[in-house]
């Protein structure tokens, strides 16, 4: 048994017998002696959240290495398959089919955040919000001036985020109920990352994508979806449905340092301050 | 069937003015008037008191109705029976009699209760135990507490002299309670969903706090009224009080890119820093404003191809994933980054009080003895503390503040002066000390969940 603090080790030990203190009940209570070191890859609109959970959890668990990528969601669950990963953060279930990914068998999905995703505009653009059917006749190439959707006469420059990424798999499904992408042109652009889709949408004028709420910053306009704004309250009260469900991907069961890391991600302490500060919404609230 | 406990035998040395710590020694020879009342003083819930008590048989008895009242207990007399109440425990008593009741459990004394001029007379320890108390002795005098204490609460920073902000979480948000380290009373300070944590200013007399939205307030922690700086809604990842309390420098944006400040006076925010680098913690800055150090993470390089999803073309090279110490100089002619470290080791407890050399934790690898170093332009890395696995720093006053585990069943605090490198060992306490927090003199441990507080050469527990 360890032994209690010193010095004046009576005193206390008659002090926790009579105020009855018994062992710690709170979930970080104990000292931590996770050791190992903890590779994750994936998803770019996870990445804030990834990197401010692992600055945290470093703190309480200084031995534990972890080393973080982000090269689009696809690439998340194929490093864990591949074994160069330990977690792969994708913004989809890829335990699951989902059009266009087939499942990826024998991984396990951790839900961590509850992501929401937002058509994007340059700031130059005067549309602030759009129907269904105009996000998929502008993103499939059939509209291709803003004058067409009550905007000024400017040819629309459409960017795409490439095949694998999360945030278009989600933005596809939710936001344009499945209709295709359109994929080359004149005003057509490809970008790899979320950080990419910012910074082209920030400096290229009459310039639409789509991001997760994170990345979204006063230089570039997040348009409402029928008349529904992009938020948290919209989200939770079922009108805006533009939204997915994050998850860090391991091959069969997290254990270890990885469990810990999981574990502290989706702990109410994290999941109702920091991630909901980097403007994802806690997993409870959509459950 | 009720349980009856028996209270061992408690010798008493008779002072003149103190009731002593009572222990397993012998009974010293009475005095020779025992039902002399005395006055003694008692240390109860961090206030000094004087108690009436007398002697009885060689036990210090004290008086019934000066304890109560001292430790704000309900009491209710019936036919002789008195019924005291608190912390959700009753003890029922008669006079004249050695038996008393505890939450419907019998508990034996070896002297009755006593009355004298009209005062009822009882041992210390059974009163105090029965109402969920505690009694230890500290530098000479008897210290009782019957306070309630907060329990399952995290991350303890000092806010001022005797007080301690503590915090819970659940999953409506957290709550933050301002912790009296003298008494162990508690009370909450504020309620947030989604907020940062508070962080103190230097004279510890407000917090300042972003909520979910990324808008700051200060709360002044005396009559707890919450002041909102800016509405500005841009992710605020850290922030940090300037030295003189006027503003907040924080990192701006969800890759905390830019450094800015936020001037309290007005809500006015300007940039800073906008070097464009991503991926900014651990940020410090000089007592001027001008100086700033602060940790840069990159990122591995992933190469893919996803034309073929089942084949896994995906490669990651960690070879650019680091973590560098560098300091900035916004009074330079062409102000720029300044990269101090160049190693591959993880650095936490990253701190600078001048914003040129920084002192942080180096953790080399999942085995290897973390120590202390500090770095400045030169890039050479100065070991500081290395004798123990380091587990935590803070510069705090000036001075460096270590928790090294020594082996398995012990840890040590020492200070160390910065200046000359003198290494002062403070404490030995146990391994199961997870972190520790220092202002000034006072200096806190949290063992187990609980927290403890330095006093008088002892800890004494201020949650549970």
């Amino acid at each position: 048994m360890k032994k209690w603090i010193k010095p004046f080790t009576a005193v206390l030990m008659a002090v926790s017998l009579i105020g009855g203190l018994g062992g710690a009940t709170t979930a970080s209570a104990a000292k931590s002696t996770e050791k190992g070191k903890i590779v994750i890859n994936g998803s770019s609109a996870l990445l804030p959240l990834t990197l401010q959970a692992a600055s945290e959890f470093k703190k309480d668990n200084p031995k534990v290495k972890i080393s973080a990528s982000a090269a689009g969601s696809i690439t998340g669950p194929q490093s864990v398959r591949k074994g160069i990963a330990d977690i792969g953060a994708v913004d989809w279930d890829a335990s699951k089919d989902v059009p266009g990914f087939k499942k990826f068998d024998g991984l396990v999905a951790n839900p961590v955040a509850v992501t929401v995703f937002t058509a994007v505009v340059n700031t130059n653009v005067g549309v602030s919000n759009l129907t269904t059917k105009q996000l998929q006749d502008i993103f499939s190439g059939k509209v291709t001036n803003w004058k067409e959707v009550g905007g000024s006469d400017a040819n629309i420059v459409v960017v795409n985020r490439k095949f694998g990424s999360g945030t278009r798999v989600n933005f596809q499904q939710k936001a344009l109920d499945g209709k295709d992408f359109m994929s080359k042109g004149d005003n057509y652009k490809e970008v790899g990352s979320s950080g990419d889709m910012k910074t082209t949408i920030e400096t290229t004028p009459n310039a639409i994508g789509y991001i997760d709420l994170p990345y979204v910053t006063s230089k570039m306009k997040a348009v409402s979806i029928n008349g529904v704004a992009p938020t948290e309250k919209n989200v939770l009260n079922k009108t805006y449905k533009v939204w997915g469900i994050g998850y860090y991907m391991t091959k069969g069961q997290p254990t270890g340092a990885t469990k810990a890391f999981i574990e502290y991600i989706q702990s109410s302490k994290f999941q109702n301050g920091s991630l909901k500060k980097l403007k994802f919404i806690p997993l409870a609230a959509v459950k | 069937m009720k349980k009856v406990l028996v209270v061992s035998m408690v010798a008493t040395v008779l002072g003149t003015s103190v009731i002593s710590a009572v222990s397993a020694a012998p009974a010293v020879k009475p005095a020779a008037n025992a039902a002399q009342v005395q006055n003694s003083t008692l240390t109860i819930n961090g206030n000094s008191v004087v108690v009436r008590s007398i002697v009885k048989n060689g036990e210090t008895l004290v008086s019934l109705r000066d304890v109560i009242k001292a430790i704000g207990a309900q009491a209710e007399v019936h036919s002789g029976t008195t019924v005291i109440k608190l912390n959700d425990h009753s003890v029922t008593l008669q006079n004249n009699s050695k038996q008393i009741v505890v939450d419907d459990v019998k508990v034996n004394m070896n002297q009755p209760v006593t009355i004298i001029g009209g005062t009822s007379y009882i041992a210390l320890r059974p009163l105090v135990s029965g109402v969920g108390g505690t009694i230890v002795k500290r530098n000479g005098l008897l210290e009782i507490s019957t306070v309630s204490l907060i329990d399952e609460v995290e991350n303890p920073r000092f806010a001022g002299a005797d007080k301690l902000i503590v915090s819970k979480n659940d999953n409506n948000g957290r709550n933050d309670y301002l912790v009296n380290t003298t008494s162990g009373k508690y009370e909450l300070l504020l309620t947030t969903d989604g907020g940062s944590d508070l962080v103190i200013s230097p004279n510890g007399d407000q917090a300042a706090y972003t909520n979910a939205e990324g808008a700051v307030y200060v709360i002044d922690l005396k009559n707890k009224a919450s002041k909102l700086i800016t509405s500005d809604n841009s992710i605020k990842p850290e922030l940090v009080w300037s030295a003189d309390g006027s503003a907040i420098y924080f990192l701006q944006g969800d890759k905390g890119s830019v450094i800015a400040k936020l001037n309290l006076a007005d809500g006015a925010i300007t940039k800073v820093v906008e070097d464009k680098v991503d991926y900014k913690e651990n940020l410090n800055v000089s007592a001027d404003g001008k100086k700033f150090i602060y940790t840069v993470t990159t990122l591995g390089t992933v190469t893919s191809d996803t034309t073929n999803v089942d084949e896994d073309n995906v490669s990651i090279d960690f070879s650019s994933n680091q973590q560098q110490i560098f300091s900035y100089n916004t009074a330079d002619s062409k102000p720029e980054a300044v990269k101090l470290t160049t190693s591959t080791d993880d650095k936490v407890f990253v701190w600078s009080a001048d914003g040129q050399k920084a002192y942080y934790v180096s953790v080399p690898s999942e085995d290897g003895k973390a120590s202390l170093l500090s770095v400045d332009s030169s890039q050479k890395s100065t070991p500081v503390y290395a004798e123990y696995d380091v587990e935590q720093a803070i510069l705090s006053g000036g001075t460096l503040y270590v928790l090294a585990a020594q082996d398995d069943s012990n840890s040590v605090i020492l200070s160390i002066d910065p200046v000359t490198g003198k290494q002062t060992k403070l404490y030995t306490v146990s391994s199961d000390v997870s972190s520790i927090a220092v202002a000034g003199t006072q200096i806190s441990v949290v063992e187990n969940g609980r927290v403890l507080v330095q006093a008088g050469g002892s800890w004494r527990a201020v949650t549970k």
